[in-house]
């Protein structure tokens, strides 16, 4: 479309040897004598003085100084743009003084039910009862292992999960005294959470060394007593399946536990992974020791978002090794090669 | 106001060097500052407006400089970002008398009154220049009005592209492109006419 250095200041025309330009530049030239030309003597005088006249009416006017912003595109759009922006920065501001809390969903992880529109815990109880829940959770991730591997007893595991839920130390000094009667060495002086918790346990682990139910459901329903909630094992892995070609879960159980029905379902955000086979697979292979167990409790038992990372954790089994699996019956099995 | 700027006079060189003082001078009625801002823009902007075909260019000339005086409180800039002020002021009359006389056109002066007139200079002269002033207008009249305001900011108001785009409320790049094209359709018809004549 346009010839090489088209755009070169053409109306220099300083190639005295190109015969075009030499030309134009004489048209140029032409163009100028045929246009140009000073005013005659009387024009000049006659436009002076109406020029001066004019001068002297106009009052002196001190200079805009915005006649540039006025002239300038990109300034003009360069002071729109600073408007809106502080607009903006009012609008936020007088939001956040009327105290309306802005989404900012930047930053959290998509389990995140706050992320996902889903309901927030936001008021003291709910940070409360999740601390005790974290704290439950964590006990039993440490000691269930332990329990299952005969390396402490159920008295033992009941009090350092009771003790967690209570905020205090482990005092498993009853349990030597009380072999025999694991059923005395919770101190009855326990808060609530931990009166729940405990009550849990008794009501549960019976039936997790049964095999009725599954890590994943025994944690949900202690992690959910820990946090004064109704638990939902509807989130455990194969559990529906279980529930339904299997045993269902005897009904007494369900009614003597705090609330099997509703509540908010722990790890809502996780969903059954496929690769938790691998993880049952694998914990068969291990004899089922190690990791795996405490990945299982947070699968079932996780308060918000963690049963996603159990299920991760139950999908790394193959790699790590030892898994106790994120089935239900998981147990049993790994029970049988323990016993 | 300060008599100083008033007694000043002003020559080329110094209202190149010294343009604020001359602006300063104007707004406060110096006659020296006004005469050398007219001397040093009516040809151009006579020109301009001759070379737009406008019937009486001079007379519209000092209707663009009465307006320069009465804007000249809002103008703030250099003598580059002047001059483009002054031809934009210069383009939106032409564009004003133009819609006037669209509204009311003009009759032609007859010519049997014209020749009462009589000559007023060398004939041959005027001759020649006419001839010039003709071709001229031939080659100007094949640019699309675009081109032609371009070039004749170009050629006559010896303006830059940027004080041309700043004038006219175009985008530079836009100017360069009329700039081209019109350059580009005059050769054209340059080589016509040569091989015509």
């Amino acid at each position: 479309m346009s010839d090489h250095n088209a755009y070169e200041d053409e109306m220099r025309l300083r190639r005295p040897h190109d015969s075009d330009d030499a030309e134009f530049s004489s048209l140029a030239e032409d163009i100028r004598s045929a246009c140009l030309g000073a005013p005659g003597p009387h024009v000049q005088s006659r436009h002076i003085r109406a020029i001066l006249e004019q001068a002297r009416r106009v009052p002196e006017v001190p200079v805009a100084s915005h006649a540039g912003l006025r002239r300038s595109k990109p300034l003009r759009t360069l002071a729109k743009l600073g408007a809106a922006a502080a607009a903006l920065a009012v609008l936020t501001g007088s939001l956040a003084v009327a105290g309306v809390d802005l989404p900012i969903l930047a930053g959290r992880p998509p389990s995140d039910p706050r992320a996902n529109g889903g309901a927030a815990e936001s008021d003291g109880d709910d940070e409360v009862r999740s601390e005790t829940a974290a704290r439950v959770q964590s006990a039993i991730q440490s000691s269930l292992p332990m329990l299952r591997t005969g390396g402490i007893t159920g008295c033992e595991f009941r009090a350092a999960v009771s003790a967690a839920a209570r905020g205090e130390a482990p005092d498993t000094s009853a349990c030597t005294e009380a072999a025999d009667g694991e059923d005395d060495v919770l101190d009855p002086k326990g808060s609530e959470t931990a009166r729940n918790v405990h009550a849990a346990l008794e009501e549960n682990l019976p039936r997790l060394h049964a095999g009725e139910i599954s890590g994943c459901e025994f944690g949900a329903m202690v992690s959910a007593a820990a946090r004064g909630v109704e638990p939902d094992t509807s989130e455990c892995p194969m559990t529906n399946t279980r529930t339904e070609a299997e045993s269902p879960p005897p009904k007494e159980a369900k009614q003597k536990s705090p609330a099997v029905t509703e509540g908010p379902p722990p790890g809502s955000g996780s969903k059954p992974s496929p690769n938790t086979k691998g993880a049952k697979s694998t914990k068969e292979k291990a004899g089922g020791k190690g990791k795996g167990a405490a990945g299982n409790a947070a699968a079932g038992g996780v308060p918000e978002n963690k049963a996603s990372k159990g299920n991760a954790e139950a999908s790394q089994g193959q790699a790590k090794g030892p898994g106790k699996g994120a089935q239900p019956g998981g147990a049993p099995g790994g029970k049988g090669k323990e016993k | 106001m300060q008599p100083a700027l008033l007694d000043e006079a002003w020559d080329d060189r110094g209202m190149r060097e010294d343009f604020v003082r001359v602006l300063q001078a104007a707004r406060a009625g110096s006659e020296a500052a006004w005469t050398h801002i007219y001397k040093e823009l009516a040809p151009g902007v006579i020109g301009y407006l001759r070379g737009q075909g406008s019937r009486d260019p001079e007379d519209l000339a000092g209707d663009v400089f009465l307006e320069v005086v009465r804007d000249l409180h809002r103008f703030e800039g250099d003598l580059t970002q002047f001059r483009s002020w002054v031809f934009s002021i210069a383009h939106l009359r032409l564009l004003d008398a133009r819609r006037r006389e669209g509204r009311r056109p003009v009759r032609p002066a007859v010519p049997e009154l014209l020749s009462d007139k009589g000559g007023v200079g060398d004939s041959e002269q005027e001759a020649l220049a006419a001839l010039g002033v003709e071709r001229v207008e031939r080659l100007l009249n094949v640019l699309s009005p675009d081109q032609r305001d371009v070039l004749l900011l170009r050629i006559v108001g010896d303006l830059s592209v940027d004080q041309v785009a700043t004038a006219l409320g175009k985008r530079p790049g836009a100017v360069r492109v009329l700039q081209h094209r019109g350059l580009a359709r005059l050769r054209r018809q340059m080589s016509k006419m040569g091989v015509t004549q």
